[in-house]
């Protein structure tokens, strides 16, 4: 599978590209997203400042569409997976997110923040991208927002932190996001990546 | 269930090569630092720091290359530390493959390297280490791998860092460490007291009891590991399968 992955200027993209590489996949780091030469998916990776991701996708927006409407598969990770939403609190005022889940994105309300470390995630009904995965699997998670208002249709997996229950994955057709790291929660992180090319193969995933 | 205390092993690197002594002398070579890293990752280790040792222009290059060998096979974060001392230093390891950066001695010398730091890559991959040495009332931060003291208390220091943007403190004892004898526990406890970003204890763990006051007593969120581990004592999983049968959550 050919992978596109969004650079934003910014951070590590080392990481997740080394992962798609050990779950099979052909990544591309690219600054602009192509819309031919026949990539089979698109990963929103989620490092850098709120601004920095907000910006590189805004500029990609139309782009982010096309592969959207054409089926493709799209998987955010953390501030990948918040530019989904229809905004969020970090943002400026009439920042618009890209809005493929209803809601909005806003501090976690708990003392401690950030929420750094290896949360287990409670799944909460039928999932693509969570297939195979054990029920209170562990993922790695570097955060301190969270779309707190959201469909409860779109959401696959909740975590519990600090006294909240909030939503971690969330999944519409061809749109995929997490809050979590895959390419850093070691197996379980690695399956969601190999499901994900599953997806992007337009295979079933066993 | 929810989030667990980390286990984190610590590697010194010295020229690219993972090395162990006493207090920076008797350096002896224990082996290469990509090998290292996935081994423990294997060991259900929750996250790997590299401490660069060497601290020349040369040493700082090799990390650089360490880091990208690194990454290609570690899924699990990696923290690199030692010699930061530029915005241009933190998108340099950052771009290799390394998750976080920590900054020591530059961020006490200019405390705007945090904000700097953390506004362009996110408040998560900022760690600012702080060596601690008790003093008369409390403890005061030490720079320059603690031999330099610079009359800053220790909890004040760590408020500021918190105020400026770091994702996390990583709390060295220079009392303890070494010693194999504990963490400075009571050190522990005031600093989880005094912010709300996670604290990484450091310094003084030779023996599984240590490990377990440091994430309880002390109130910790995770614990850095080396000579448990260099010595071949225990294992990740075996420190972490006894934490769990002391009733501490951890990932296994």
């Amino acid at each position: 599978m050919r992978i596109m992955i969004l650079d934003c200027g910014v951070g590590n993209l080392a990481s997740i590209c080394a992962s798609l590489k050990k779950v099979g996949a052909e990544p591309r780091i690219v600054s602009s997203i192509v819309l031919e030469e026949g990539f089979d998916g698109l990963v929103i990776p989620g490092v850098g400042s709120y601004s920095a991701a907000f910006k590189k996708v805004d500029e990609e927006r139309r782009r982010i569409m096309s592969i959207v409407e054409e089926g493709r598969p799209v998987l955010g990770i953390c501030l990948g997976l918040q530019l989904m939403f229809n905004g969020s609190q970090e943002g400026k005022q009439g920042e618009e997110g890209l809005g493929f889940f209803r809601g909005f994105v806003k501090k976690i309300p708990v003392k401690r923040l950030p929420h750094i470390g290896w949360n287990s995630i409670e799944i909460a009904g039928k999932s693509v991208i969570l297939k195979g995965l054990e029920n209170n699997s562990y993922m790695y998670f570097a955060h301190s927002y969270a779309p707190l208002d959201y469909a409860e249709d779109d959401a696959a997996a909740y975590a519990r932190y600090g006294g909240i229950r909030f939503p971690v994955v969330f999944e519409k057709e061809n749109v995929i996001g997490v809050q979590f790291h895959p390419e850093k929660s070691w197996q379980p992180g690695l399956r969601i990546l190999r499901n994900f090319l599953s997806l992007c193969g337009g295979g079933t995933i066993v | 269930m929810g989030l667990t205390k980390r286990i984190i092993p610590c590697l010194d690197v010295y020229d690219g090569v993972v090395v162990k002594g006493v207090k920076f002398s008797n350096l002896k070579r224990i082996g290469d630092p990509a090998e290292l890293a996935v081994k423990y990752m294997e060991q259900c280790a929750d996250e790997i720091v590299f401490l660069d040792i060497s601290a020349t222009p040369k040493g700082r290059e090799t990390m650089v290359e360490v880091v990208k060998r690194t990454a290609e096979n570690l899924f699990i974060p990696l923290t690199v530390g030692g010699g930061v001392r530029s915005v241009e230093d933190f998108g340099k390891l950052l771009r290799a493959g390394a998750d976080k950066v920590s900054v020591n001695t530059a961020a006490v010398r200019d405390r705007s390297l945090i904000r700097r730091a953390s506004s362009i890559f996110g408040h998560q991959c900022v760690v600012v280490a702080v060596d601690a040495k008790r003093v008369e009332k409390g403890w005061e931060v030490y720079v320059k791998a603690g031999k330099e003291p610079t009359g800053l208390d220790a909890l004040e220091w760590i408020k500021t860092c918190e105020y400026e943007g770091a994702g996390e403190i990583l709390l060295t004892s220079i009392d303890a460490d070494g010693t194999r004898l504990g963490y400075d526990v009571e050190l522990l406890h005031a600093a989880r007291r005094s912010v709300d970003i996670p604290i990484i204890a450091s310094g003084g763990a030779g023996s599984l009891q240590h490990v377990y006051e440091a994430l309880t007593r002390g109130g910790a969120d995770a614990a850095l590991i080396a000579s448990l581990l260099h010595y071949e004592q225990y294992s990740v999983l075996q420190i972490k399968k006894w934490l769990k049968e002391r009733g501490v959550e951890v990932r296994l």
